[in-house]
């Protein structure tokens, strides 16, 4: 995306057609980050849920720059309309949070190691992903709907019927382990 | 787009009978619950029918590559199918012993067996990952089946959190392959490194550490071992025997399968990875495992130690040393599974009888249950008349001939110091007098298991030739 | 689609709704304040039960039959997006999609009935 936006000028204005798509990107990378903050710092688990939520709408949004439509709306539809509902439904089941909250055991080695180890793993993703050259592959076609519907149920037919057992065994195996039965 | 009709399915048959098997298993739990006694052996049935057109596979390459019915890939679909066959018997008999009430059991089962039998055949990384997926979910659920015992419950959870973990490891490496090779095709994407000179790249080389991780998570080789020992103990006993066979070989099948033909170009790179792992997974099974005090927990570091053989021949990277591991593979289904066996036979409502002390003077009481352990025993350890012997033998010399000599040499000594724990069971059957009455019935599941270990470790330990060959012809079609 | 490097015009018009979404709500909000007096007391600031006392704390341990839903839910929208890009190329793919369509819908089908016979949709038990 980096290159996206300056690709097309060096020093966009603002108000031009690339400043304000730089400055939606922007907000996206926000979002995903406020998110990611407000999922991992929040001591009641339930705002974890909203800042996760906040966190795959930004995702989403990702998609929509990577012109991948379709992938943006399952983004939207499954992990910020499905996902997150069924985790607050999990954290609903659980013992509710008694007045004060305990105050977490950690040692003090744990922030500083931590820091260190995300530190490290990010300065070697962000490496590899300025360093390598990646090559930009020729598209097959437009990622329209029609497009995905036609090469999902040709070339990649036994990918989605793979889909509709993996599903399958979800539920049967859901129910197994979630419901108070006969056993 | 290449057209789809009718006949590009045929391949795929064997699949598709065993997820009808499924559904079929499934309706009749739900609809005719006096058949219950009928669902492990139609269970079998159909694993056996499978397990036939499975063997008549012709070499076939469907949906542009996706699937291929090589025979590499059916001799894991072997593999994997006489696990499920072997774990269904032990159900039959575990259901007789404790109330095993579940129908599901035997429709996820054989689900997880579909699961294999995917990854076995997958050539494109996307049929690789729904195949594990399929295998890992069934197999989640088998490990949490007893929900009312914490143990099982609590091995679930791990199993569950760790697995996940693994598999967005694995996924987050393959998206980096995707994004370098622009290709999901395993042999597109060893075409696209050959042709681009992009073995030395640092992402790939990234990408595939990631997914070797993820990998050596799911065959259990440490250091992403730590789940192994409490989810084999907490798990029911058969769903262990099953799990550390059918699934660990299924794992080793993807693993060969990326690394030999989607990286051919890194082989220095993953092979001496990978002999590192291998003899730290060797080291970490075998001196763990000498501790032990209950039976099931030391084969579970059994089988991280022999996670750590297996390793042997694919770090080689040749076809002399895939054939060692896939024959070894076959052998240790055998004689683990013999082992297990065993475990449910002695383990009776209310107590399961997995202690080393339990096992004392069985010999007097039982003959026959201790002349059977101490077969699979010895193979385990592998002395030489059984076949555990002769698997060893081939993946030692398979990894002696492509240089890695250091690795061979911790092999053979760790090798050495798991004869201790393998032979205090034996001793404990044998020179002890006996301390509790065990009392245990032969059912006909639990015989015809045993009758089949036995077949496979004596048979294989006598006659070797045949697998070794029909293991080495395998790979001359890859 | 033009293949050009930059955000799809098309959405533009949805990120100016959020955009204006969130300033109105923003803006209603803030704005209220100066027009509504504040005279809290302990009546008003008591949790609203539609009138009674109340009674206990919010927050209390659901039943997991919620959470059977939602997962079940859950693998319902997984289909659901995939009925679409199938629904879209119907006319050009013929027969052989729609057959393909029926298998998939068939296999989630035997798992809403697994769901149905396991009673997960009875509430009072």
């Amino acid at each position: 995306m980096h290159a996206i936006i300056c690709q097309t000028s060096a020093n966009p204005s603002l108000f031009s057609a690339e400043g304000f798509v730089g400055l939606i990107f922007l907000l996206t990378i926000g979002l995903i980050i406020t998110g990611a903050l407000v999922a991992t710092c929040a001591r009641r688990l339930v705002r974890s849920i909203a800042g996760l939520a906040l966190c795959f709408t930004g995702v989403a949004g990702i998609y929509y720059f990577l012109l991948a439509p379709f992938v943006a709306m399952m983004q939207m539809l499954i992990y910020v309309g499905a996902v997150s509902i069924l985790i607050a439904f999990a954290i609903m089941m659980a013992t509710p949070e008694e007045g004060d909250l305990p105050s977490r055991r950690i040692s003090a080695l744990a922030g500083p190691l931590g820091f260190a180890t995300g530190s490290l793993i990010f300065a070697a993703l962000a490496l590899l992903g300025t360093r390598t050259n990646w090559q930009v592959f020729p598209r097959e076609g437009s990622a329209d709907m029609k497009h995905i519907g036609t090469i999902l149920l040709t070339g990649h037919s036994l990918v989605f019927e793979l889909i509709s057992i993996v599903l399958l065994i979800a539920i049967i195996g859901a129910l197994v382990l979630a419901r108070r039965g006969r056993n | 787009m290449n057209a789809i009709t009718w006949a590009t399915f045929e391949p795929l048959l064997p699949e598709m009978l065993l997820v009808c098997t499924g559904l079929v298993l499934i309706g009749l739990d739900l609809f005719a619950e006096k058949t219950r006694e009928v669902l492990p052996w139609l269970t079998v049935l159909g694993c056996v029918t499978v397990l036939g057109m499975v063997l008549g596979e012709r070499n076939v390459s469907a949906f542009g590559g996706m699937f291929l019915t090589d025979s590499y890939g059916v001799f894991f679909k072997v593999i994997s199918l006489l696990s499920v066959i072997m774990a269904t018997l032990m159900g039959e008999h575990y259901r007789r012993v404790h109330g095993l009430r579940h129908g599901e059991y035997y429709a996820l089962m054989v689900f997880a067996a579909t699961g294999m039998l995917i990854m076995a055949s997958a050539g494109d990384l996307m049929v690789l990952y729904l195949g594990l997926e399929l295998m890992a979910l069934s197999v989640y659920c088998l490990v949490g089946m007893n929900k009312r015992e914490a143990v099982s419950a609590e091995a679930a959870i791990k199993y569950f959190l760790m697995g996940v973990f693994a598999s967005a490891i694995m996924l987050f490496g393959m998206s980096l392959v995707y994004g370098l090779t622009g290709s999901t095709s395993i042999a597109e994407i060893a075409r696209f490194t050959a042709r681009t000179g992009l073995a030395e790249n640092p992402a790939l080389l990234a990408a595939l550490g990631l997914m070797i991780a993820a990998f050596c998570f799911k065959v259990a080789v440490a250091p992403f071992h730590f789940w192994t020992p409490d989810v084999y103990e907490g798990a029911p006993t058969m769903v262990t025997a099953f799990m550390s066979v059918g699934p660990k070989a299924a794992g080793f099948a993807v693993f060969g399968r990326v690394l030999v033909s989607g990286f051919p170009e890194l082989q220095p790179h993953w092979g001496s990875l990978l002999a590192i792992l291998a003899l730290l997974t060797m080291a970490v099974g075998n001196i763990t495992a000498l501790v032990q005090t209950s039976i099931k927990r030391m084969l579970a570091y059994s089988a991280i130690a022999h996670a750590g053989y297996s390793l042997l021949g694919v770090l080689a990277g040749t076809a002399d040393g895939l054939s060692a591991t896939m024959s070894y593979l076959l052998i240790y289904g055998f004689m683990n599974m013999g082992a297990f066996a065993i475990l449910v036979l002695l383990s009776s409502r209310g107590a399961h009888h997995e202690s080393l002390d339990d096992y004392r003077g069985l010999a007097k009481n039982h003959p026959l249950a201790a002349v059977l352990m101490l077969i699979f025993m010895f193979s385990l350890t592998g002395i030489p008349p059984t076949a555990g012997f002769i698997g060893k033998f081939y993946l030692l010399r398979a990894a002696l001939g492509a240089g890695y000599t250091g690795t061979v040499i911790g092999a053979v000594i760790f090798s050495a110091i798991s004869a201790y724990f393998y032979l205090r069971v034996v001793r404990n059957m044998y020179m002890s007098e006996p301390e509790g009455e065990l009392d245990f019935s032969y059912s006909p599941g639990i015989s015809a298991v045993l009758g089949l270990a036995l077949l496979g470790v004596v048979g294989l330990g006598l006659l070797p030739g045949t697998i070794i060959g029909r293991a080495a012809s395998a790979l001359l079609g890859q | 689609m033009t293949a050009a490097p930059s955000f799809p015009p098309q959405y533009l018009a949805i990120l100016i709704l959020i955009l204006f979404g969130i300033g109105f709500g923003a803006v209603t909000l803030y704005v209220g304040r100066f027009f509504r007096m504040s005279r809290p007391y302990h009546e008003k600031l008591v949790a609203y039960e539609s009138g009674n006392e109340p009674t206990a704390e919010p927050r209390m341990r659901f039943s997991v039959k919620f959470y059977l839903i939602a997962i079940l839910f859950v693998v319902f929208d997984v289909e659901a997006i995939y009925l679409y890009p199938w629904a879209v190329t119907y006319d050009r793919q013929g027969l052989f999609a729609l057959v393909e369509m029926f298998i998939f819908i068939f296999l989630l089908l035997a798992g809403y009935v697994y769901a149905w016979k396991k009673e997960t949709f009875q509430w009072e038990k």
